[in-house]
């Protein structure tokens, strides 16, 4: 059973953000080991990396890629009418080729540590994680034990690539019955919850966009402007929804907890209560409360809408707030605060 | 017959040149960029329908009505900046139907951006020479917006230096070489 997970939400070149806390972590704590690591989008990007624990490269990565190492753009019109997606995603599926090769999967396979990432299936509308290794079943959602690391790489670029912005990957190439796969975060911007389906004690949350959400004072008139604006406020409320079920879980525990502290003051037994609160098909039985540490900024990160926009003046400094956010956590935490203190 | 002509004929044009000049000066998007992804690699193949006037301009001279078809197939020769091709038309001018053949050339100006997501349009000068089945001797040239690389706008203006005549028009085009719909993109392949 895992008992420390590391989950990164997507957000596109937001991302720098994420590399910015892990390398503060790593700095802090460098025997630190996730037990299982799980990705969407651009965390899907991150993720084996920060498994492999290679933060030079992911450093590198996240403040020199521009746009042109990501994707091309083309003709908008051209494109609906001849293509599947606004933008050619090629140039990524280049640098994932580049990056996670055949060795490398067979490196992360042959270690314990497991890595996941978040697709939707475009056939099924099923969220599927894909992941380095068996897991336990995950809570309104499939998983599938990637097979090789050709599948391992379409799975990362599945997870990575936008619906609409970038084309469907198949993860399975010509699988029958065909499943063309899309970016997780279309239903979950953070895989909390395949977290503590996984029995994860510690979960360390790396989130890209603020707890409050940007408010932009102006009108908005064009339609690709309110076209994006709605996509941001659809991540927003998944992100928001991806943490209210784990919080309300937790509360739930936490309730039950202290429930059974005042039956026992009131003179019950153990048995007696163990009796009363072990209802068949409780959601509660044999869990406990979940630690979730959540990293996110204190504001706009910037990085253009969706995170499509790759400045790596703009990244540097998004990974330098990513170091600093950690730095405030880690100083929040109790002295007794095992993790990270 | 004369004022009929001048109005079928020269308000388009005029209209077009007007829209022309306002992307021109009023669209700020509308820039060259180094990466652009117009004019691409390979062919494009218009297909024009068009119409305008035939006059040398001078007083109480006949100002006739033109329409016809015109091809346009050209290759990228500079990506992202220069096409040359053939242009053939078959058009009907004076009441007779007539041909008229040549080389083109097509030069992007300006990008008419899309915000983040690439662009919209383009808009590019264009130059060409035609020899016409009763001696044209045509030179001239004009601008075109060509929309979603698949639709063009045209105006142009081509003076008949052997006869002394000028012709206007005005055209619209679909590109038929325009790609079909890929059923996979795999960026992996």
């Amino acid at each position: 059973m895992a008992t420390t997970a590391l989950v990164i939400s997507g957000g596109g070149s937001k991302g720098a953000f994420a590399v910015g806390v892990l390398k503060s972590v790593f700095q802090r704590r460098p025997d630190l080991q996730f037990d299982i690591v799980v990705g969407t989008s651009t965390g899907a990007l991150i993720a084996p990396l920060a498994s492999a624990e290679n933060m030079p490269l992911l450093e590198q990565l996240y403040t020199t890629t521009t746009n042109e190492d990501v994707l091309i753009k083309g003709n908008v019109g051209q494109r609906f009418l001849t293509a599947d997606s606004i933008f050619d995603g090629s140039p990524l599926a280049a640098t994932i080729s580049r990056y996670y090769t055949d060795s490398f999967y067979e490196n992360l396979i042959s270690q314990e540590r497991k890595v996941c990432f978040a697709t939707v299936c475009l056939q099924t509308k099923a969220s599927v994680y894909f992941c380095s290794h068996p897991i336990l079943p995950v809570t309104d959602a499939e998983t599938e034990l990637v097979q090789n690391a050709d599948q391992f790489r379409r799975a990362v670029a599945a997870s990575a690539f936008q619906p609409i912005f970038m084309s469907p990957i198949e993860v399975v190439k010509n699988s029958v019955p065909l499943r063309q796969y899309v970016d997780g975060g279309v239903r979950e911007y953070a895989g909390v919850q395949l977290a503590i389906d996984q029995g994860a004690e510690e979960i360390f949350v790396i989130l890209h966009s603020s707890a409050v959400p940007e408010v932009v004072e102006k009108r908005y008139s064009k339609m690709t402007e309110i076209l994006m604006r709605t996509l941001e406020i659809f991540i927003y409320d998944v992100g928001v929804n991806d943490l209210t079920v784990p919080g309300m879980f937790n509360n739930a525990l936490a309730y039950l907890q202290q429930v059974r502290l005042n039956m026992r003051a009131a003179g019950m037994s153990e048995g007696q209560i163990d009796e009363l609160l072990q209802v068949p098909g409780s959601p509660y039985s044999n869990r406990r409360k979940v630690n979730i540490h959540i990293i996110r900024p204190d504001g706009p990160l910037g990085g253009g809408p969706g995170g499509l926009v790759f400045d790596p003046e703009e990244m540097k400094g998004m990974l330098a707030k990513g170091n600093s956010e950690m730095d405030r956590y880690i100083a929040g935490l109790p002295p007794n605060s095992g993790f990270l203190a | 017959m004369k004022t009929y002509l001048d109005h079928r004929v020269l308000l388009p044009w005029l209209a077009l040149s007007f829209c022309f000049c306002l992307a021109f000066c009023s669209v700020p998007q509308l820039s060259a960029q180094d990466k652009s992804p117009e004019f691409p690699k390979g062919f494009t193949g218009y297909l024009y329908l068009q119409q305008g006037l035939v006059s040398n301009f001078q007083q109480d001279s006949p100002r006739h009505y033109q329409v016809g078809l015109s091809a346009r197939p050209e290759f990228t020769l500079v990506p992202r900046r220069l096409r040359l091709g053939l242009q053939a038309q078959v058009l009907n001018a004076k009441n007779t139907w007539q041909y008229q053949f040549g080389p083109t050339a097509s030069l992007r100006l300006a990008d008419w951006k899309a915000g983040v997501f690439g662009t919209a349009a383009n808009v590019q000068l264009t130059a060409g020479h035609l020899w016409g089945s009763y001696g044209q001797r045509l030179i001239g040239g004009g601008l075109q917006a060509e929309f979603f690389q698949a639709v063009a706008l045209s105006l142009s203006a081509y003076r008949d230096y052997g006869q002394q005549q000028w012709w206007l028009q005005t055209s619209i085009g679909v590109n038929l070489l325009l790609k079909k719909r890929a059923e996979s993109t795999d960026p992996f392949d």
